[in-house]
């Protein structure tokens, strides 16, 4: 294999220097709220990274060209998150938060991937400065750690188009017609605005700024990870309702943002995914609505939406927060909600899943199959919004959705092999997979994933990261073909 | 074209037609005998028979019904093995695609003439005949005897009545059962093949290699976690029972003995894969089929390639000849709507089962026409608690899952004539 070794150092050196300098952020919170122990951790952590991350970078010769293969734009992403997870998790072995190593680097690779699953029976007795780390990697990974390297370090020079690919989620339909810096700054711009106007909303909702910072970087990264052992349940409504909308806003198509913005508006709103998406939303709200008021599990119309509306955007965009422990709701609402699990976010947001664009297309893929079946000579596209998906966005769609099934159904197997029933295997490799969080059973939301073993939880860190990073860029590093030197 | 599509339409139409009257025609014995309480159940009862489910109600069936139920499963394989390989290959080219296209595009009729139309039918009825003569001479009495028979070629499942009430708890009927349900699970062209010399055919055939794979791994791993998970402790009954249960799940038969609800969750996600695709294409098994898996597994390992690789042209070969690329996407296209159709079954299911897994594995037992599965729908337990109208669903479930999904959904297409 030919890979361009010195320039996936320098990125890697980069991204290491990166992450040394967040560190420095929950070592101030730390610092503030007088946790000498965890403040220690993060700057023993920090320092050293930052030096050898800049040293490593000056050190390493220029590469011969910047031109970047499409197995070093893979490697580079497979690598930095394994990486990154690994770096992030030091802090919590230091400082003795997390003393196991699988359960840090779990948890760490939860919090980037924003999964917001934990192996942490109760998190409120853990020092600040650690739970504001935990929810701050949700933020960094909400948008992509590599989109920011080369957002703010544009002086690496290197074409991110073939990452920003591997790193951004759902398929392209378009080919971004802005040059690739401006987008990830603008993304960037986007993400942050959204960040800073929910925290002010949240504070005016009256949470402490504490509590609303940990919050909007589990809401705008889609996350999951909170302060509380019963997560928002003893929020105020105004809190919860602030909250649920700018799930539903991180969960849409960042573009669109982009296209608005530019005084695109209108073209944002005629979106056919953006439409599904808010269908979904609004159809599973509904539906959960009318069965809590029959089932008797909501007080009125107000609370039955509020409870139903909080739930569906929090599974809908893979974030996993809860009001309520609904692994105790109807078993039909349970269903829809792990369907909400399998569809997950619009492609470009920071959802995770399968993605609204390509359960659409499946609908597609399938009813095609039965007109090429009656009609075998018919052409029969497959539109979306008025316009002919190109066949092969429509095979790698199909591909995608076949290969998503198969790790699911294999990674259950798998987890099964732990002495749990077999909903609770299946529902665990669902919600790390699709990066949501609590699952049902004893992965419920008012449960957590301690009790499985170190290998088990290693896989899933994997799935988690592979369900972020839409399967191919981790799956191919397994690949012989990668690998070999053709 | 347009008397192509207008063929296409009316095989298909012919196929749901038939299946649809025989299955309600069929019900009226539950009704008349009192066995069944609505003609809905009744319907189902029907359905679960013709499709080779083999779900009950409840109780199980007793003397002359139970031969009924089998005899209208024998007919229901039947009636596949002709439909499915002889009348449908023009339109059903996936499943067979690369394994034998002796049959494909040519008329019913011609079919039934031809000596390979004759030949399923031989090989179906000589399976069955074969069996039969045997567990007669173990010593069994010729009423079960033929029960048996005509559950197990079928790939059919007793509805209720217990696998051990029926053996009689005679030595060799379980390995008996196990050589003819795999018998009816591996592909009939094999047969045909076989029947022809053409010994390197068989010898390279994907499909027949993977489930022999399939097979004998699934059987080891149930074997070990049951022995590591304390639940049958002597080795050799172990691996006896794995054996037994992954072969009738791999067949979709559903033969169960003993409780294998208590199995560890891990046998049972085995057991459950092996349902959805441990048959093979052109048998009297049912789900998706092994040789689609392939297909699919193939294609991508394609895509992990063409990422790195973007411009290379491949095709997909099966035993040694290319596909095309329609054929995958058919294939494709299949699985992912029997997903859809699993789901909306956990969906409807839902609204009646106690818990998530009985929604789960009813919806699977159903559609992959299995017809006993785990949690509420175990063994000797029945799918009354669906209710009329997750009855009604799960009759559409088991025939979609039997006619290929596309032969049912043709009333819900448009007139293709544009």
């Amino acid at each position: 294999m030919v890979l361009n070794k010195k320039l996936v150092i320098k990125v890697l050196c980069a991204v290491m220097a990166l992450v040394g300098f967040l560190m420095l952020i929950p070592c101030t919170v730390s610092l503030i709220y007088g946790e000498t122990v965890s403040a220690r951790a993060f700057a023993v952590c920090a320092v050293p990274m930052i030096a050898a991350g800049y040293a490593a970078f000056r050190l390493t010769k220029a590469p011969d060209t910047n031109a970047l293969g499409l197995r070093d734009g893979f490697f580079i992403v497979a690598s930095a998150w394994f990486v990154l997870s690994l770096l992030g998790s030091l802090p919590f072995m230091i400082s003795g938060t997390i003393p196991n190593v699988f359960d840090a680097f779990f948890e760490t690779a939860s919090g980037f991937t924003t999964t917001g699953a934990s192996i942490l029976p109760g998190v409120e007795d853990l020092p600040k400065g650690m739970l504001f780390w935990r929810s701050f990697t949700h933020w960094v990974g909400g948008m992509g750690i590599l989109v920011l390297t080369i957002a703010i370090l544009p002086a690496l020079g290197i074409g991110g188009q073939k990452i920003m690919r591997a790193e951004t989620t759902g398929p392209s339909m378009d080919k971004m017609t802005f040059t690739f810096n401006d987008t990830a700054r603008s993304l960037y711009l986007i993400y942050s605005a959204m960040t800073v106007i929910e925290v002010v909303l949240l504070l005016i909702s009256g949470m402490d700024l504490y509590d609303s910072l940990v919050y909007t970087f589990g809401t705008v990264g889609t996350g999951g990870f909170a302060t509380k052992n019963d997560g928002l349940a003893g929020y105020a409504v105004s809190s919860q309702i602030i909250i649920a909308v700018f799930m539903m806003l991180a969960g849409i198509n960042f573009n669109l943002y982009y296209l608005c913005l530019n005084k695109k508006a209108g073209q944002a709103l005629k979106d056919p995914e953006l439409k599904c998406y808010l269908g979904i939303t609004g159809g599973s709200t509904l539906f959960i609505m009318v069965m809590l008021i029959m089932s008797g599990q909501a007080a009125g119309i107000f609370d039955s939406f509020r409870l139903a509306y909080f739930q569906v955007t929090s599974i809908l965009t893979t974030t996993g927060y809860s009001t309520f422990n609904f692994d105790l709701w109807p078993l039909p609402v349970k269903v829809v909600l792990m369907m909400l699990m399998f569809i997950g976010g619009c492609a470009s947001s920071t959802g995770g899943g399968m993605k609204v664009i390509r359960v659409m297309m499946a609908f597609k893929i399938a009813w095609r199959g039965v007109q090429k079946r009656i009609h075998p000579s018919a052409l029969a596209p497959v539109k979306i919004g008025g316009r002919i998906v190109p066949q092969d966005i429509m095979r790698s769609v199909s591909e995608f959705l076949i290969l998503y099934l198969a790790t699911l159904l294999f990674g259950t197997v798998l987890v099964s092999l732990e002495k749990v029933s077999l909903m609770t295997a299946f529902t665990s490799v669902l919600a790390c997979f699709s990066n949501i969080g609590p699952g049902f059973e004893a992965v419920g939301p008012a449960m957590n994933f301690g009790f499985y073993s170190g290998a088990t939880k290693l896989f899933l860190s994997v799935l988690m990261i592979a369900g972020r990073l839409e399967l191919f860029t981790i799956f191919l590093m397994f690949t012989p073909a990668f690998w070999s030197k053709r | 074209m347009q008397s192509v599509n207008r063929s296409n339409q009316n095989k298909m139409r012919l196929v749901s037609s038939i299946w649809l009257a025989a299955c309600i025609l069929g019900s009226l014995p539950y009704l008349v005998t009192g066995y069944a309480d609505s003609p809905v159940s009744a319907f189902f009862l029907s359905v679960s028979s013709f499709t080779t489910t083999g779900a009950s109600l409840g109780s199980g069936l007793d003397g002359g019904l139970l031969l009924y139920y089998t005899t209208c499963q024998w007919l229901g394989g039947l009636a596949i093995l002709v439909f499915l390989s002889s009348l449908l290959p023009s339109v059903d080219s996936d499943s067979k695609s690369g394994l034998d296209s002796s049959f494909a595009g040519r008329s019913f009729s011609e079919v039934i003439k031809s000596r390979e139309g004759n030949m399923l039918f031989l090989i179906y009825v000589s399976i069955s005949l074969i069996m039969f003569i045997v567990m007669v001479c173990l010593g069994h009495v010729p009423l079960e005897a033929l029960e048996l028979t005509l559950t197990v070629c079928s790939t059919g499942g007793l509805g209720g009545t217990a696998f051990s009430a029926i053996d009689a708890g005679i030595k060799g009927t379980g390995a008996i059962c196990i050589a003819s349900m795999i018998l009816s699970t591996i592909s009939f062209t094999v047969y045909a093949r076989l029947i022809r010399r053409d010994l390197a055919y068989v010898k390279k055939n994907t499909e027949l290699r993977a489930y022999a794979c399939l097979l004998v791994s699934s059987t080891l791993l149930i074997c070990a976690a049951n022995r590591i998970s304390g639940v049958i402790p002597d080795i050799w009954q172990s691996f006896r029972a794995a054996g037994f249960h992954a072969v009738s799940f791999s067949s979709t038969t559903g033969l169960t003995n003993g409780n294998i609800n208590s199995w560890p969750a891990f046998s049972k996600a085995v057991l459950c894969m092996l349902s959805f695709f441990g048959a093979s294409s052109v048998s009297t098994g049912s789900g998706i089929k092994l040789i689609r898996i392939i297909i699919a597994m193939k294609a991508i390992r394609r895509s992990f390639y063409r990422r790195i690789h973007p411009r290379v042209v491949m095709s997909l070969r099966i035993n040694g000849k290319a596909i095309s690329d329609d054929t995958v996407d058919q294939v494709m296209s299949f699985i992912i709507h029997y997903a859809l159709l699993f789901l909306a079954g956990c969906f409807v299911f839902s609204f009646s089962a106690p818990d998530l897994e009985t929604a789960f594995f009813s919806s699977s037992s159903l559609i992959n026409n299995l017809g006993s599965g785990f949690g509420a729908v175990g063994a000797e337990c029945g799918y009354d608690f669906l209710g009329p109208f997750g009855k009604l669903f799960g009759c559409f479930l088991m025939l979609a899952g039997r006619l290929e999904i596309y032969a049912l959904m043709l009333p819900f297409s448009r007139d293709g004539r544009k």
